[in-house]
C-alpha cells in the first residue's frame, strides 16, 4: 500500500516537474522567437533600404534606368523587389526586402534636383571667412571648404561642403550653427553642359539672339530687346519670342533689366550684365515656400553675372533671380573703383564657380568697417519657391534629391 | 516483524521523506524560475511592441503624401524634452494601406503618470496621441522613457530645446514586469521582483529630416 503511494508520489512529481520544463521551454522558444522576429524584421527593412539607395545611385547615374533584374538577390536569395515608375516629374522608388518571411516595404519619392535650389552654391571659395555676421537662409553648398570665424548661421534645409570645417580660432570659438540636413564631404561638381543645354532648348522652341549688342528689358507680358549698336529695340509678346520660356544670346554678352512676368531662363556663353533693377511682376514672399507667385527668372552665365556700374545702379540694385555662374562669379563691374552703390537686395540664389566679390572695405584702427567702392551692403534672401519650382531648363545637379520616404 | 524490519521501514521512511522533500523543493525552484521567465517574457514582448511602434512613428516625422505639404527639416519637430516630443507626421490610412491621406497630422509621445494600480510601483503609462484627440496611454510596464536631442555636428542639445536644430534623437527604453513575482518578499532587491529590460536606440536620424 505505502509503495503504491510512493509511486504515485513520485510520478506525480515527476509529471509537474515535466510540465513545468515543457513551460520554460516554451517560454525560451517564444523568448527566441520574439527576439529573432525583431532581427529578422529589422533585417528586411535593412534590405528595403539598401534597394532605395541602389535605385537612387543608378538614376542619379541615368535617369531612364529601370530595375530590370529585379528581384536582386542578397546573400543568394532572391529577396529584394525593386520598382520605379514616374509620376509627372517625380518618380516614386518601391523597395521591399524579405528575410525569412519578413518582408518590409519602403516608398521613396525623389526628383531631379536643379541648381536653382540653392541659397549659396560655390565650387571656390578661395580665402573667404563666413563670420558672426553672416547667415544663409537656404540650401548651402560648397565643394570647398568652409571657414568659419564666430558662429555663423546656416539656416538650411540642408547644408553641406566638399571639404572641410575649418575653425578660425577652434571648433568650441567658431561653431556655426546649422539647422536641418547637414552633410560634410559631400562633392556636387558643376557641370560643364549646362550652357550648352540651354543653347539646345533655345533653339528649341525658345529664342536665340546674336548680335554686336544684345540688350533685353523683360516688361511684364512683352519683351523689348535689341542686338545692334546702336540700339534698335523691338518689342514682342513673350510668349510669342520664346514660348519654352528660353533667351539664349549666342556668342555676345547680354544687358538685362524690367519686370517679369511668368517664367524665365536667360543666359549666354559670354557674361550677363544687369543694367538696372530687375524684378518679379508679383513679388513673393521669400519665406513662402508656395507663394502664389507665378514669376520665377533664371540668370545664367557660362562666365559672369555682373552688376554694370551705371547710374541706375548707384543707388541699390533689386534682383529677383536664381543666378548661375558656370565658370564665373557673381560680382560688380569695376569692383574697386566704382563709387559706393548702397545695397544689392537680392530675392533668389546665388551658384557661382568662384565666389566674387562686390564692394571693398576696410576696417580702420578703432574696428570700424569703412567701405571704399561698390555694395557695402548685401540684402540676400531666399526665394524658398526654389526648393520645388525651377526656372525653365535651368542646369541641372545631374543628381537626384529625396522628396519624401515612408516606411 | 522483527527490529531489523523495524529498522528498514524507519529507514525507508526518511530516506523517501528526504527524497519527497528534495523533490518538492525542486519543484517549488522550477515553478519559481518558470514565473520569472514567464515575467521575463512579458516584458521582452512588452519592449518589443514599444520599440516597433516607436521605429514606426519616428520614420515617419515628417512624412506627408502629398510632397507639397512637407516641411522644412526644421520645422518637423514641434516640441522636444526629455520625455515628451510632438512631431508633425502623415499617420497611415490603414493596415493595408500605409500611406498618409496629404494631411499633416501632429503625434506626441508623453511619458505618463505613475500606475498606482499594479504592484510595480515604477511603471508609468506611455501617451500617444495626436492633436486635438484625448491621451490615450498604455500600460506595458515602462518605468523609463528618455529622450536625448543632438545637432548636426553631434553636440548634445541643453534644455529647453530648440526643435529647429535636432538632427538626431537618441532614445532611452526601460520595461519591468508591471505584477512581478514574489513581491512581498522583502529579502528581494526590485530587480530581483520585476524583471527588466532596457533598450538605447543611438542617433534616430529620421529619413524625411535628413533628405
Amino acid at each position: 500500500m505505502g509503495g503504491k503511494a510512493a509511486l504515485i508520489l513520485v510520478l506525480g512529481y515527476s509529471t509537474i516537474i515535466l510540465i513545468i520544463g515543457l513551460n520554460m521551454n516554451n517560454i525560451s522558444t517564444t523568448a527566441v522567437d520574439n527576439s529573432a522576429g525583431y532581427y529578422e524584421n529589422s533585417f528586411a527593412k535593412e534590405i528595403a533600404r539598401s534597394g532605395v539607395n541602389f535605385a537612387a545611385s543608378n538614376l542619379s547615374r541615368s535617369s531612364s534606368w529601370e530595375p530590370s533584374s529585379s528581384p536582386y538577390s542578397f546573400n543568394g536569395i532572391e529577396n529584394l523587389a525593386i520598382s520605379v515608375r514616374d509620376s509627372g516629374d517625380i518618380k516614386i522608388v518601391t523597395s521591399t526586402g524579405t528575410h525569412q518571411g519578413k518582408s518590409k516595404t519602403i516608398e521613396v519619392k525623389i526628383a531631379m534636383a536643379s541648381f536653382s535650389q540653392y541659397a549659396y552654391f560655390s565650387d571656390v571659395e578661395g580665402d573667404v571667412w563666413w563670420s558672426e555676421k553672416d547667415s544663409v537662409w537656404g540650401p548651402f553648398h560648397t565643394n570647398d571648404n568652409i571657414q568659419v570665424q564666430g558662429h555663423p548661421y546656416f539656416a538650411g534645409p540642408s547644408t553641406s561642403h566638399g571639404g572641410t570645417m575649418k575653425y578660425y580660432t577652434n571648433k568650441t570659438k567658431d561653431s556655426p550653427t546649422i539647422i536641418g540636413t547637414y552633410s560634410p564631404g559631400l562633392t556636387i561638381d558643376i557641370p560643364t553642359d549646362g550652357i550648352t543645354n540651354l543653347a539646345a532648348y533655345s533653339s528649341a522652341g525658345g529664342c536665340v539672339l546674336s548680335g554686336s549688342e544684345i540688350n533685353v528689358e523683360f516688361k511684364g507680358d512683352s519683351i523689348k530687346y535689341s542686338t545692334t549698336n546702336p540700339k534698335k529695340y523691338k518689342t514682342v509678346l513673350g510668349s510669342d519670342l520664346a514660348p519654352n520660356g528660353v533667351i539664349y544670346a549666342k556668342n555676345a554678352d547680354v544687358r538685362i533689366e524690367g519686370t517679369v512676368k511668368g517664367k524665365w531662363s536667360i543666359g549666354t556663353n559670354k557674361n550677363v550684365y544687369i543694367e538696372n533693377d530687375i524684378v518679379y511682376a508679383d513679388q513673393p514672399d521669400p519665406m513662402d515656400k508656395n507663394d502664389p507667385s507665378q514669376d520665377l527668372l533664371g540668370i545664367i552665365s557660362q562666365n559672369n553675372v555682373i552688376i554694370s556700374d551705371n547710374i541706375a545702379n548707384r543707388s541699390d540694385v533689386n534682383i529677383n533671380a536664381a543666378i548661375y555662374c558656370q565658370d564665373g562669379s557673381f560680382t560688380v563691374e569695376n569692383l574697386t573703383t566704382r563709387a559706393l552703390s548702397g545695397s544689392i537686395n537680392l530675392i533668389g540664389g546665388i551658384t557661382q564657380k568662384t565666389r566674387g566679390g562686390v564692394g571693398t572695405f576696410i576696417v580702420n584702427k578703432f574696428g570700424k568697417v569703412i567701405a571704399l567702392s561698390g555694395f557695402s551692403e548685401k540684402d540676400y534672401k531666399y526665394d524658398s519657391r526654389l526648393l520645388r519650382k525651377v526656372p525653365p531648363y535651368f542646369p541641372s545637379t545631374n543628381t537626384f534629391k529625396i522628396l519624401s520616404w515612408l516606411e | 516483524m522483527g527490529f531489523s524490519t523495524l529498522i528498514d521501514i524507519l529507514g525507508a521512511a526518511i530516506i523517501g521523506g528526504m527524497v519527497l522533500l528534495s523533490v518538492r523543493a525542486l519543484m517549488l525552484n522550477s515553478s519559481e524560475k518558470s514565473n520569472q521567465f514567464q515575467n521575463e517574457l512579458i516584458a521582452q514582448q512588452n519592449l518589443v511592441s514599444i520599440v516597433e511602434l516607436i521605429e514606426h512613428d519616428f520614420a515617419r516625422i515628417g512624412y506627408c503624401e502629398n510632397t507639397d505639404s512637407i516641411e522644412a527639416p526644421e520645422d518637423m519637430i514641434v516640441y522636444a524634452d526629455s520625455t515628451k516630443i510632438s512631431f508633425k507626421t502623415d499617420f497611415a490610412q490603414g493596415f493595408q494601406n500605409i500611406r498618409g491621406d496629404g494631411t499633416k497630422d501632429i503625434l506626441t509621445y508623453e511619458f505618463g503618470p505613475t500606475i498606482t494600480s499594479t504592484p510595480n510601483p515604477y511603471d508609468r503609462l506611455l501617451y500617444r496621441y495626436a492633436k486635438g484627440e484625448t491621451k490615450n496611454g498604455s500600460n506595458l510596464g515602462l518605468t523609463e522613457f528618455r529622450l536625448n536631442y543632438f545637432d548636426n555636428l553631434g553636440n548634445e542639445l541643453l534644455h529647453p530645446i530648440d526643435t529647429k536644430l535636432i538632427s538626431y534623437i537618441q532614445i532611452d527604453l526601460k520595461v519591468e514586469d508591471s505584477y512581478g513575482y514574489d513581491t512581498g518578499n522583502d529579502e528581494k532587491v526590485h530587480s530581483e521582483k520585476y524583471p527588466t529590460i532596457f533598450w538605447r536606440q543611438i542617433r534616430v536620424a529620421a529619413k524625411n529630416m535628413s533628405r
